[in-house]
């Protein structure tokens, strides 16, 4: 989705903040799990989402919940997005913050889709391949899709490495219905 | 259907499958963000060029017109409920293109290629993109040879060259769509062998159908059948149903293709029936793209719009191989106002126009050109020598007519010169009127035209002058074959010729007005 620009300024912020600390790794963590807990929890979302809810109730959900678990500075961030009332882009600031940090450490996300688990063994070979291609660190974001029957969809940013058979069918039959010698 | 074996239709498909690649297939792609009124936006495709096409689901094609900072906006060439939002495009790496080639002579497509008329694949290998830029100076030359159509008035008058940009605007229903079916028509002579001989080349024809209703278009389709002109015609229809990103198109794919002809030495004539309509769905899609809207709504490029469409017609310089592309655009008018925006924009681009008149129309003179307001600035260099000399005293008889023609009611109370002009005049006008789908050859226009300017119709009632130029003309096709073979051969009036042709002027006068 686009990018919210006020989100991106709160994300470089942030990053800027981690770096001073030198508490990358511990931030990454932590907007992990907070947005993990939000996309598993959708009241959670709706709840800082919400306008009617006044700042002083989410602060003290957003304690009650995420208090034991983050960082403290981390803690404080959301609570000074609290009070600006800026709360309802709390989701889009962790993303950009973790491509931030991604593009910080020479990191690319690949999402993965296979039409069942891979091996640790065929995962390795996979992001040593993938490294080559990008010249970056591979991290895989991993899910499984069936219909792909066989290989696998690799998405990198705006781009797809298809080597699934389900797409190679396709193309096989795009091939037949338009291609080469007619029937009639 | 062609009979075939089940084991040889599993041999062909082994055959495809066999030279299928199995690689990792590398692609770009963006998400659908917003769909409507046949406009997506897309969200992604950071790589895409303007004027891309991308692939969405379900085979709907798009093209990408606007490049902007977070999204790219594409036209849709389908039917856009068949794209959601959170679709995935993706990008095809190629312009918008069209397959071009000599398969593409005698059938019916759509802007995109795709055959319409059910004649099955049509087999072509080469693409061009179809928005081309127009040729420079040096590539081109001066247009010299005529583009015959057929239509007495305007081979005599309003004369067009192979190469020239001439307009037909009118009101509806005043005969554009005809003179243009018309000259199409007239060309199948040059794919005569005789035609080769007197060194005519043949002439390719485009018809591109914009906006108008399906029934026209087969109708269209179905008089060049009916005439023997579909063989070496190509129709491109992106009819009235059809999205507006087609329509919008459809001229610069006819362009496309008479391009091809023209750069392998040949001649093409494209006509874009009609340019307005094509304004109109460009400035759909323009609005909806959220561009600007100036005058009449329509966005601030819609002068560049027709302008570089009709500045890729062109006459190729001998090195290049001497092609031509001649374009026809229809503009249709309404109540007559020729200076509506669209209308002034495409007169000022082209080499002259062809003015239809509905007043004309409904007094009976079709084809319901207004000779007084037509003009061709380049058209004249390529008439014939033998034409030249018959038009100019032509051009003049009618341009006195017309100055006369209100006094005309006065009967008999003008002097015997103004007299002397107007039944001239209206017996001149009588002879350039033709029937639709009837177009005239060249040499038999002349000699008609001779008979008029040279006084031989002034006796003549007026009722009978058709009948008298139909008969004229079966008689120096009997007595006198030589006049009409000889301006075939050298295109010009030698002596002898005209010797010939006052003697079987007399000749026939006289047996003539025995018969009225």
């Amino acid at each position: 989705m686009a990018v919210n620009k006020v989100a991106v300024k709160y994300a470089k912020s942030l990053l800027d903040f981690a770096k001073e600390r030198k508490a990358l790794s511990a931030f990454t963590q932590d907007a992990e799990s907070v947005l993990d807990v939000l996309g598993k929890a959708d009241d959670a979302k709706r709840f800082f989402k919400n306008p009617i809810i006044k700042a002083k109730d989410k602060s003290a959900v957003f304690t009650e919940l995420f208090k034991q678990h983050v960082t403290n500075e981390f803690f404080e961030f959301v609570q000074l997005m609290i009070r600006k009332g800026r709360e309802n882009i709390l989701e889009e600031v962790l993303l950009s913050f973790l491509d931030l940090i991604n593009e910080e450490l020479g990191i690319v996300p690949v999402s993965l889709k296979t039409p069942y688990a891979l091996s640790q063994e065929e995962l390795s070979q996979l992001q040593v391949a993938f490294e080559k291609i990008l010249n970056k660190k591979v991290v895989f974001k991993l899910s499984v899709d069936e219909q792909l029957i066989g290989g696998f969809v690799a998405q990198c940013e705006d781009q797809i490495y298809d080597a699934s058979l389900h797409h190679q069918i396709q193309l096989v039959r795009s091939q037949l219905k338009t291609g080469g010698p007619s029937l009639n | 259907m062609v009979d075939l074996k089940p084991d040889e239709i599993t041999a062909i498909i082994r055959k495809q499958i066999s030279g299928y690649q199995n690689e990792v297939d590398v692609y770009d792609f963006g998400t659908v963000l917003q769909v409507g009124d046949g406009i997506a936006r897309v969200y992604g495709l950071s790589k895409v060029m303007a004027s891309e096409l991308v692939e969405f689901p379900n085979d709907v094609f798009g093209m990408v017109l606007n490049l902007e900072e977070d999204s790219v906006g594409c036209v849709l060439f389908g039917d856009s409920s068949l794209v959601k939002e959170g679709d995935q495009v993706k990008r095809t790496g190629r312009v918008a293109s069209m397959p071009v080639g000599a398969a593409m002579l005698g059938r019916v497509i759509t802007p995109l290629g795709t055959p319409l008329d059910g004649k099955g694949a049509i087999d072509t290998t080469e693409f061009l993109p179809m928005e081309r830029k127009a040729l420079g100076v040096i590539q081109r030359q001066p247009v010299k040879e005529p583009l015959q159509t057929g239509i007495a008035a305007i081979d005599a008058m309003i004369p067009i060259g192979r190469g020239q940009r001439e307009l037909i605007i009118g009101d509806r229903q005043t005969g554009k769509t005809a003179v243009a079916v018309d000259a199409i028509i007239n060309q199948k002579f040059s794919h005569t062998p005789e035609a080769a001989q007197q060194g005519v080349n043949p002439v390719f024809c485009i018809y591109v159908a914009v906006g108008q209703k399906n029934s026209t278009v087969a109708q269209v389709v179905a008089k060049l059948q009916e005439n023997g002109a579909m063989e070496y015609t190509t129709v491109i229809a992106a009819s009235a149903s059809d999205p507006a990103p087609l329509q919008f198109i459809a001229p610069y794919a006819g362009a496309t293709l008479g391009e091809f002809f023209r750069d392998n030495g040949k001649h093409a004539l494209v006509i874009y029936d009609d340019l307005s309509k094509q304004a109109v769905a460009y400035r759909e899609l323009s609005l909806l793209l959220r561009r600007p809207p100036g005058r009449e709504a329509y966005p601030g490029d819609v002068f560049y719009l027709h302008s570089r469409l009709l500045e890729r017609a062109s006459k190729l310089s001998d090195e290049l191989g001497g092609g031509s592309l001649t374009a026809l655009p229809v503009i249709e008018t309404q109540q007559g106002d020729v200076s509506a925006y669209i209308p002034t924009n495409v007169i000022s681009i082209t080499d002259g126009q062809i003015y239809l008149e509905s007043n004309l129309f409904n007094a009976g003179v079709r084809p319901a050109i207004n000779v007084g307001i037509s003009v061709s600035r380049v058209g004249g260099n390529a008439q014939i020598k033998a034409m030249k000399k018959v038009a100019g005293s032509l051009k003049l008889d009618l341009a006195q007519y017309r100055e006369l023609e209100a006094f005309a009611k006065f009967g008999s109370d003008l002097d015997a010169s103004t007299k002397k002009t107007l039944t001239r005049g209206s017996r001149l006008v009588e002879l350039l009127k033709q029937g639709q789908y009837a177009p005239v050859p060249v040499e038999k226009q002349i000699a008609s035209i001779f008979m008029g300017t040279n006084g031989y119709l002034d006796e003549i009632p007026v009722a009978d002058v058709k009948r008298f130029e139909k008969e004229f003309l079966e008689f120096i096709d009997v007595k006198y074959p030589d006049i009409l073979k000889s301006i075939r051969e050298t295109k010009e009036i030698k002596e002898n010729t005209l010797a010939l042709l006052k003697q079987a002027g007399t000749e026939f006068t006289q047996t003539f007005k025995k018969s009225v």
